[in-house]
């Protein structure tokens, strides 16, 4: 089956595909699909830029990419075009995909994550394994989240697919070199140039990247899939999650956190899931938690937010002070905390207003 | 003209609180508690609808997640006691008196976080009110009680009567009562004979349990140390054009039949009043969401597919609509982004670009 086929059939989707490239590369191994007619051994020379009208979006490959163009419908109804471009150098492959939507993007997190869980729900890969998985974010200001996948083919051989995708405020756009395992080191300076010479149109990078819209001063939004809420972080919050038994059910703790280390101020958020307990008991679950841990009670006061009760603690130890709101719904309890030294600047004052002020469940 | 024509109609349509009926029927007095009654609506976002239109396109719209209860009046400032659950995830509330069809500019002043139960103030003096008792209350199993409120149906004017008798105290110190109440009592009052407040209705037999003609009192003295933590808090800042048009635009979207909109003069002129004072991402999304529903009604009730086909003065007053929805909506992504994922219609709104957008079919 032809591999522009197997792409097609996929659509978005479709990194199937890659998973039969190493094998249809043995059956056609100098075949260039793209006509840049370079091969791997010969480095970069020779590669061309491609840069898809209306994406804002280049990259380098070894040939010029035959574009695909695909219009698919969004869960909400919207409109959605991606056009996608692949290039077979030797026993690599170079693939682009970029996903525009009418109106923006609403996922955020999914959408940077939406890639990886189709491959990772293809039946058609062997013992696949992510093997590194890091996010951060691209110069253009764009989030990114790099994944580096090994498999094998029905055939045996060991392959390695190399993932970046880019959330923009309108568009998500996937790269993607696979080639076998065996040799990657041979060709990691053409992974390396595909990755380095991408571009992005900084003007879409502004608002809404899943985790977060990034202010000028540096303040983002964020409103995680996981926690069903929204909060205005002086940063980029980094997200960690940990697990504890309540009742013989396994419940989940989702942990969103600016700062944290030593002295600075942390700003958190955790959204803790309790199952079916009431909200009442919950707070004054969690009301018990601060003392346990050797901290001192020096305020409470009931707090709400957008209808939803809940309580405000403050605490001190060992020169410290955490202002904690804890909000009860039924689907979890969420803590807002704000933990810096007892000595702090106006600065430290207002940022954590406006961090307070900023949360909404969602 | 148009805002005189609306008042005149408010006070034809309004008949005297302390009682109703129809020229043909019965008059019915209203007892002090059902004159201390209001109807309690809140939003908290919208759900995406899509629909087949008359003129034979599909149709998209944001319908609210409404939130309506019950409220009783409990001083002669305007203080409202009622169920916390009643607006729980509400971004904004209105309140509707006895006999009337006009919002009232509401504000949530406190949340129990341990009690269902809840405070608002309203903009209105308010001479009907009934006194929350300080001192527990002395009850008898059995002894008869009698609630009021506004159960289902949303465009009822006047607040339904319900008795019933005391079954018990439960556990968690709420009273249990064999009384059938409905969707829209929560939050209402419970009396005994003598017309002294008992507490405030908080739940219901789940019916899809088999559970019928209880319901679950949250009890008044609950009510009474909500009133003092109020009675602590610093005078309210003064009422603002904002929350008074947005009382009303509460009170416009929550009035969908079928989850389909319909097309009212009134609502036009209050949403082009309230796109110049919103100040919040919510407030500007409430009135877009409107707005673009209206815009949507209007085509349906002329049955045609888009707005160029209507006649010159419906295709000013769509286009005006648009306009309005597709600014605000703008101005709420850049500023508060996570609101896609309570007001969906936004990403409809603003890829819509100042057309009557039609969602593509799968």
């Amino acid at each position: 089956m032809p591999l522009r086929l197997l792409l097609r059939r996929g659509g978005w989707s479709g990194l199937a595909a890659i998973g039969l490239v190493p094998l249809l590369l043995a059956c056609f191994p100098q075949q260039n699909r793209g006509g840049g007619g370079v091969t791997p051994a010969a480095g970069t020379s020779g590669w061309r830029t491609n840069a898809p009208a209306g994406t804002g979006f280049s990259v380098s490959m070894p040939g010029q990419a035959q574009l695909e163009y695909e219009t698919e419908t969004e869960i909400d109804g919207a409109r959605a075009t991606v056009v996608e471009g692949t290039v077979v150098s030797g026993q690599m492959f170079f693939e682009f995909a970029v996903r525009t939507v009418d109106g923006g993007l609403a996922g955020g997190v999914e959408d940077l994550r939406e890639p990886n869980q189709n491959i990772s729900e293809n039946r058609s890969f062997n013992d696949l394994r992510v093997r590194e998985e890091r996010s951060y974010r691209h110069e253009s200001g764009y989030r990114v989240l790099e994944t580096i996948f090994d498999s094998k083919t029905d055939g045996g051989l060991a392959f390695t697919a190399y993932i970046r995708v880019y959330v923009g405020r309108t568009r998500v756009i996937r790269t993607t070199v696979a080639l076998p395992t065996a040799q990657e080191t041979i060709y990691s300076t053409q992974a390396r140039y595909f990755f380095d010479s991408v571009r992005l149109d900084p003007a879409d990078s502004a608002s809404p990247a899943g985790n977060g819209a990034i202010d000028l001063d540096g303040w983002s939004w964020a409103y995680p899939p996981e926690g069903s809420f929204a909060a205005y972080y002086p940063g980029q919050p980094r997200y960690t999650s940990s697990t504890f038994m309540h009742d013989d059910d396994e419940r989940t703790i989702h942990r969103y956190v600016v700062g944290g280390n030593g002295a600075e101020p942390s700003f958190v958020v955790r959204a803790i899931d309790y199952g079916e307990r009431p909200p009442e008991e919950a707070l004054e679950t969690a009301r018990g938690f601060w003392i346990r841990e050797g901290w001192t009670l020096s305020g409470e006061r009931p707090v709400e937010r957008r209808g939803f009760g809940g309580v405000e603690l403050v605490l001190r130890k060992d020169g410290r002070t955490t202002r904690v709101r804890y909000y009860a719904t039924n689907a979890g309890l969420y803590e807002i905390y704000v933990e810096r030294p007892d000595t702090t600047t106006d600065a430290v004052d207002q940022a954590e207003r406006r961090f307070f002020a900023s949360f909404r469940m969602l | 003209m148009r805002s005189s024509l609306s008042l005149a109609l408010v006070l034809l349509t309004a008949a005297p609180a302390f009682a109703q009926g129809d020229a043909d029927g019965p008059t019915i007095r209203l007892r002090p508690i059902d004159e201390a009654s209001v109807r309690i609506i809140g939003v908290g976002g919208t759900r995406l609808v899509a629909f087949d239109g008359r003129s034979g396109s599909s149709r998209i719209v944001g319908i609210p997640e409404t939130r309506h209860g019950t409220g009783v009046v409990v001083d002669g400032q305007g203080l409202v006691a009622t169920a916390r659950h009643v607006i729980e995830g509400a971004d904004f509330l209105a309140v509707i008196f006895p006999g009337e069809t006009e919002p009232v500019a509401t504000r949530l002043l406190y949340v129990d976080p341990f009690h269902d139960i809840a405070l608002l103030r309203v903009e209105r003096a308010t001479p009907s009110f009934v006194e929350v008792p300080r001192q527990r209350a002395v009850l008898e199993l059995s002894q008869r009680l009698s609630a009021s409120g506004y159960p289902l149906e949303i465009r009822e004017r006047y607040p339904a009567a319900v008795s019933g008798e005391l079954s018990r105290q439960r556990n968690d110190g709420r009273l249990q009562l064999a009384m059938s109440v409905n969707p829209g009592n929560s939050g209402g009052p419970v009396i005994d004979d003598q017309g002294k407040l008992i507490g405030i209705i908080s739940a219901r037999g789940d019916t899809n349990q088999g559970v019928e003609g209880i319901a679950i009192v949250e009890q008044a003295r609950h009510v009474a140390t909500a009133m003092e933590a109020v009675a602590t808090f610093p005078d309210g800042a003064a009422w603002t054009d904002q929350e008074r048009l947005l009382a009303r635009i509460v009170t416009a979207l929550a009035r969908v039949e079928n989850d389909r909109p319909s097309y009212e003069q009134t609502a036009l002129a209050t949403i082009r009043e309230a796109a110049a004072a919103v100040t919040t991402g919510e407030a500007a999304m409430m009135v877009a969401a409107l707005a673009w529903n209206m815009h949507i009604a209007l085509l349906e009730a002329r049955r045609k597919r888009d707005v160029a086909m209507l006649d010159t003065a419906d295709r000013r007053s769509a286009e005006g609509l648009l306009e309005v929805a597709r600014d605000l909506a703008r101005r709420a992504r850049n500023r508060t982004p996570y609101l896609i994922r309570t007001y969906p219609i936004m990403r409809a709104i603003t890829a819509a670009d100042g057309r009557s957008w039609v969602p593509a079919r799968e």
